[in-house]
């Protein structure tokens, strides 16, 4: 179908041979089969071994990696170059997307073109260069993309550190410390402790927003800000405001009302987060809570385990209508709670095994004399097992000592 | 659909015909979408009460757990609350491993969804 005569005069129209003299193009053509592929058809593969190298002659190609696009080649561009030179696999495979006209040229033919044609030779090493300066633009623009993506990140991050608590409440018979270390830069889990206006007492938060990354950072806020919020109406709402609720209504109101703001304005995105809310009584130890499918904090002293103050509903956010049972426990001198997000129990060393629950157990007790050094030495613990491993979930703890002679 | 979960649909008669989703392989953050998909369809192609087989799950994260919310959610109406939750008639779980039974417990789902361990008596629930 091509004469030897027009085989040349296609040659002259690609980039490859445009520059070649005429004698060469005769050795070229010579050496070149003419292929037709039909649109759709896939004739390199990734991974396959390749020893030959087309010229795309009429139609147009995709070079791609499944679904992942790479570039389309048109009339006169060259495919399939770089594994006949460098001997290896293709990197890529090149679909036709129109019936296409290909000449195929043999490594061994293409070889002996390049021996003897310098002219050839350069061109072929001109589109090598050509494309690896279209690829080094490509990797430049990503590194761009990525570092701009990266700073919004770092920015999220830096926001999302103002939901925590920035200190927590002091007291002289009690003690509070916390731990939080987010896997990814922005974290699904929470905490807070806060003064109460008006009343010896504070409210203690621990939450785990279901999945991770920004959507769970999202939901993080949210849920944060209304128990927060909530808890604590009088505050936001002026000093001589009182609302005159007793402890039980406090915590179902704020917990109804979160649950089912989350439940009825984002049912559609099905978030939940488990949730453990409870208010302390500085003066008396008691501590009423509730335990929204979330671990069950613990209450042990010098002894060991006192309390497992497990779940009394199901996750938050999950529907509208619940209704929440509230529980009693008591912190008496020397009693310490630990509340703590499944990051800890499930945090894994390098071998992939769990820190688990049992080597939390084994940990308490003692005789730490604060919180926070009960708190230091269970981050030693914990850190030095999971040692270089890769962290997959966020690790926050929420420790409440109450001290002896008290 | 992604490599790690294949999920099967198959239909059992019991009181009423029952949707049988069978789910193989792993569900988390990257999947839990096609669970909810696969359970979308059956619910567009009239299915209006769905098993979901958990025999061979290895791993289910919380974020699989959303998928199941948005089933139960799809299916059930104003479902009836048992005690203080709205427990589901139309949807139900059917043996989770124990790593997977671990966080449907952990979250509470087990307090609105019921769990069989054997699917005749499952399919009977309906």
């Amino acid at each position: 179908m091509f004469t030897t005569e027009e085989k040349k005069r296609t040659l002259q129209n690609t980039k490859l041979f445009s520059a070649v003299a005429d004698s060469a193009l005769t050795q070229v053509a010579a050496a070149l089969k003419v292929v037709t592929i039909q649109a759709g058809e896939t004739f390199i593969h990734k991974g396959d071994m390749g020893t030959t190298m087309y010229v795309i002659v009429a139609g147009y190609v995709r070079v791609h990696d499944g679904d992942l696009m790479f570039n389309y080649l048109h009339q006169g561009d060259v495919v399939g170059e770089m594994s006949v030179l460098d001997h290896d696999v293709r990197s890529a495979s090149v679909t036709a997307e129109t019936d296409i006209t290909l000449f195929q040229l043999e490594q061994q033919a293409l070889y002996e073109v390049m021996a003897d044609q310098v002219d050839v030779t350069r061109e072929i090493i001109h589109v090598l260069c050509q494309r690896l300066r279209g690829r080094i633009q490509d990797w430049a623009a990503d590194y761009q993309q990525r570092r701009t993506l990266e700073r919004e990140l770092e920015i999220g991050r830096e926001i999302q550190a103002s939901f925590l608590p920035s200190q927590l409440p002091q007291d002289p018979n009690w003690e509070i410390a916390a731990c939080f270390q987010a896997a990814q830069e922005v974290a699904g889990d929470f905490y807070d402790a806060f003064a109460l206006p008006q009343e010896r007492k504070v409210g203690l938060v621990i939450g785990d927003v279901c999945g991770k990354g920004v959507g769970a950072a999202l939901f993080m806020t949210l849920f944060r800000s209304l128990v927060r919020a909530m808890t604590t109406a009088e505050h936001y709402l002026g000093q001589d405001q009182t609302l005159a609720v007793d402890d039980f209504t406090r915590l179902q109101n704020s917990l109804t009302l979160t649950n089912n703001y989350i439940a009825q304005t984002h049912g559609q995105t099905s978030m939940f987060a488990s949730l453990f809310l409870a208010l302390l009584n500085l003066d008396t130890g008691v501590l009423y809570y509730i335990n929204g499918g979330h671990e069950a904090p613990i209450i042990f002293n010098q002894h060991g385990v006192k309390a497992y103050l497990e779940r009394t509903s199901p996750a938050i956010g999950l529907f509208s209508n619940m209704r929440y049972q509230i529980q009693e426990a008591v912190l008496e001198p020397g009693d310490t709670l630990l509340a703590f997000t499944d990051g800890v129990t499930e945090a894994k060393n390098s071998q992939g095994e769990l820190f688990t629950e049992e080597r939390l157990l084994s940990l308490l007790g003692g005789s730490d004399v604060t919180a926070s050094a009960f708190l230091e030495r269970i981050e030693q613990q914990l850190f030095a097992y999971i040692a270089d491993a890769s962290r997959s979930d966020d690790i926050t703890m929420l420790v409440v000592k109450r001290r002896v002679g008290s | 659909m992604s490599a790690d979960l294949q999920i099967a649909v198959s239909q059992e008669q019991g009181r009423v015909p029952v949707t049988v989703l069978s789910a193989n392989g792993e569900i988390g953050a990257h999947n839990y979408q096609q669970l909810q998909d696969q359970a979308n369809e059956a619910i567009a192609a009239g299915a209006t009460d769905l098993l979901l087989d958990l025999t061979h799950v290895s791993y289910m994260s919380s974020a699989g757990l959303r998928a199941v919310h948005a089933i139960y959610k799809k299916l059930e109406g104003q479902p009836e609350m048992v005690g203080n939750v709205p427990k589901a008639a139309h949807f139900k779980l059917l043996n989770p491993p124990e790593a997977v039974l671990k966080v449907i417990k952990a979250l509470g789902f087990d307090m609105f969804l019921e769990i069989y361990a054997d699917l005749a008596e499952a399919v009977a629930s309906f």
